[in-house]
């Protein structure tokens, strides 16, 4: 990540390979697609219907979704609809034989990753679904080191909350002694104890933690942070 | 003034209108009675001998000269020729003399570029005496003239409403063409998407196979063994680039296939025939036609039953039932809101040919059904229907003198019946 200090780099748990969800009721239009995809190195899911493909357990993982806009039974902006309740971002391509304006709009308005006419270039697709698939494991990403954060800042007792919001806001010990009264001494003490419990490697690094975490401030009153 | 001195014994037939009356019976009040009445009659009545020396003129033959010259004024009336030179030509007299009577439009010059348009009756009423009765039929001459010209214009206005018709009808064929564009797109885009994605994977494929070739090459000239080329095999994947080759291929020509048949169906179905095409044709292959081109549009809801009877072939323009079975299929389409069930049943009754088409959306409300076959009723949204598919469907079965019923149960279902004679009435 961009400006992301090396030093704190997590022991986040190894995300699995993505998969590519394939949803069209045009069975050999699944079969090309596979060819594409498998053959790019991801791996593939061909499904004929929404039903089935929501039927699948575990969606929320990282990948992407080529999803046909009209299909038998459940159609695309439906499928789109039901996956965003159970994989908010799991990312959605669609794919149209007929562009129509209100259906893109719609799309795209619910979240929708990309919108693209049959018929479609295999490299162009693939480069979408790719980037949507990097776009969305640097989200998930960024989600997963927030939550360590805000976890670790959740260990904080609540004077050593106080404090690092006097840190955040650009204090001295010594200001921060006077402030909040007792000697410079026992903030230094907390101070040398958050950057410990927080594993920041510097206090650059630990005043980016706190902003990436976000109010409401983690520890106040019962030490509790929201993630 | 009156001019006229003697007045002739009754005769003909003033005298035989006259014997009718029974209270006149004296010579004096007769004479008196019929003075009275020619000289009140809104019509110029002249008496004159062959000389055209005029005997009597009634009170209108006066306002009639005057019309004929205006500019004259008041003057003495003695022959014919004072009305105007034209009035009695020596041919019509000549007629007059030799047949008893003569009838006749005079048209007169009377200055300033005007005319007047009289109706000239001459009859001989005794020897060497004539009766002149002379109407003024100007106005109505321009009236018949004006109505001659209205009439022309309509003429006209007909066939260009004829013409206008054609253009509608065509209209509302090109509207339901471009209905089912948007439909019959998506039905194209999607084989011609795989079999694009396809070529491009087959060209990759057609990579991976010209560096297999060259590595065997490589592998044969060192005389490597078959654990070589086994390796080779692997790397390059080549047991399943053998195996999907000809899937591949197999099902892009089934894409292909796929368009070819519906490029084909929208010919059939939007040919541009002439009204003297009547051929016998199969209603079958219409239907059909027809089913596969809005098959995209019904797919998604409607799960079709075909139950076809034995037809003999139809006289008929196919491209326009076509359009009838395209209308009907459409709006039993439309009659279904999620899941349903159209029913397109044929057979012969009665020496016609029966199509019937029936689906189990939601019917059509009794106030409405009367209506269905009126220009431009739609129950549907401003802008999705032209209210005129029904109406022109109604047009085409009765020009193939067939007829075209519609029953409806709101909640259950409606159903088209269309009858078709085999033949054409000659």
């Amino acid at each position: 990540m961009p400006g992301h200090a090396p030093g704190s780099e997590m022991d986040a748990a190894v995300e699995a390979a993505p998969i590519v969800f394939v949803v069209d009721d045009e069975e050999h239009m699944g079969t090309a697609l596979r060819r594409l995809f498998v053959s790019a190195g991801l791996a593939t899911e061909v499904y004929a219907t929404g039903e089935a493909f929501l039927a699948r357990p575990g969606l929320d993982v990282p990948g992407c979704v080529v999803l046909d806009v009209g299909m038998p039974g459940m159609g695309g902006l439906e499928v789109q609809a039901r996956l965003h309740e159970r994989a908010p971002d799991l990312p959605v391509i669609f794919l149209t034989g007929a562009a129509e304006v209100h259906v893109a709009v719609t799309a795209m308005r619910a979240g929708a990753a990309d919108f693209v006419e049959k018929p479609f270039d295999n490299e162009d697709l693939l480069r979408r679904v790719q980037a949507a698939i990097a776009r969305q494991a640097a989200l998930r990403e960024a989600a997963l080191r927030r939550r360590e954060f805000a976890r670790r800042l959740a260990t904080l007792t609540p004077r050593e909350g106080e404090v690092l919001e006097w840190i955040v806001a650009g204090k001295t010990s010594k200001e921060i002694a006077r402030a909040l009264g007792g000697s410079h001494r026992t903030i230094e003490i907390h101070r040398g104890r958050i950057m410990e419990k927080t594993a920041a490697a510097s206090l650059a690094d630990l005043i980016r933690m706190r902003l990436l975490v976000g109010a409401p401030a983690p520890a106040r009153r019962d030490g509790g942070a929201d993630t | 003034m009156p001019i006229a001195i003697a007045c002739p014994a009754p005769t003909g037939a003033a005298k035989g209108g006259v014997r009718a009356a029974p209270a006149l019976d004296a010579g004096d009040t007769m004479e008196a009675t019929l003075r009275a009445l020619v000289d009140a009659t809104p019509t110029a009545t002249l008496l004159f001998d062959a000389g055209q020396r005029v005997h009597y003129a009634n009170p209108a033959a006066r306002v009639l000269a005057r019309l004929c010259a205006p500019e004259k004024g008041d003057r003495p009336l003695e022959r014919v020729a004072d009305w105007h030179p034209e009035l009695l030509s020596t041919g019509a007299l000549h007629l007059c003399s030799l047949h008893g009577s003569w009838s006749g439009e005079v048209i007169l010059g009377i200055g300033r570029g005007q005319h007047k348009i009289l109706l000239v009756h001459l009859s001989r009423i005794g020897p060497e005496r004539f009766g002149m009765t002379v109407r003024d039929i100007t106005q109505e001459s321009v009236r018949e003239s004006e109505l001659h010209a209205r009439n022309a214009e309509l003429e006209v206005a007909y066939e260009k409403l004829q013409g206008a018709q054609e253009q509608v009808m065509q209209s509302e064929k090109l509207a339901s063409i471009g209905q089912l564009a948007a439909g019959v797109a998506h039905e194209i885009n999607n084989p011609i998407g795989y079999v694009n994605s396809n070529l491009s994977t087959l060209q990759r494929y057609i990579s991976q196979l010209f560096s297999a070739i060259q590595s065997y090459e490589a592998a044969l000239a060192e005389g490597a063994g078959p654990a070589a080329t086994d390796a080779i095999r692997q790397k390059l994947d080549l047991d399943f680039l053998v195996a999907d080759v000809p899937q591949l291929l197999s099902e892009s020509r089934e894409g292909i296939d796929r368009v070819c048949k519906i490029v084909r169906d929208l010919k059939d179905f939007a040919r541009k025939e002439r009204s003297e095409d009547w051929v016998k044709a199969d209603i079958h292959r219409g239907l059909d036609s027809t089913l596969n081109i809005i098959w995209n549009e019904l797919k998604y809801k409607a799960q079709i039953v075909r139950t076809f009877g034995d037809l003999p072939p139809v006289e008929c323009l196919p491209s326009e039932l076509n359009q009838v079975f395209m209308n009907v299929l459409m709006n039993a389409g439309q009659a279904i809101k999620d899941q349903g069930i159209i029913t397109v049943t044929t057979s012969v009754a009665g020496g016609r040919v029966r199509i019937d088409i029936g689906d189990d959306g939601e019917g059509i409300p009794a106030d409405v059904l009367p209506r269905v076959f009126d220009p431009f009723f739609t129950t549907k949204p401003v802008g999705s229907g032209t209210g005129l598919g029904l109406a022109i469907s109604y047009g085409i079965v009765s020009k193939h003198h067939g007829t075209i019923d519609v029953s409806s149960t709101p909640g259950q279902g409606t159903l088209l019946r269309i009858e078709l004679p085999i033949e054409q009435p000659r």
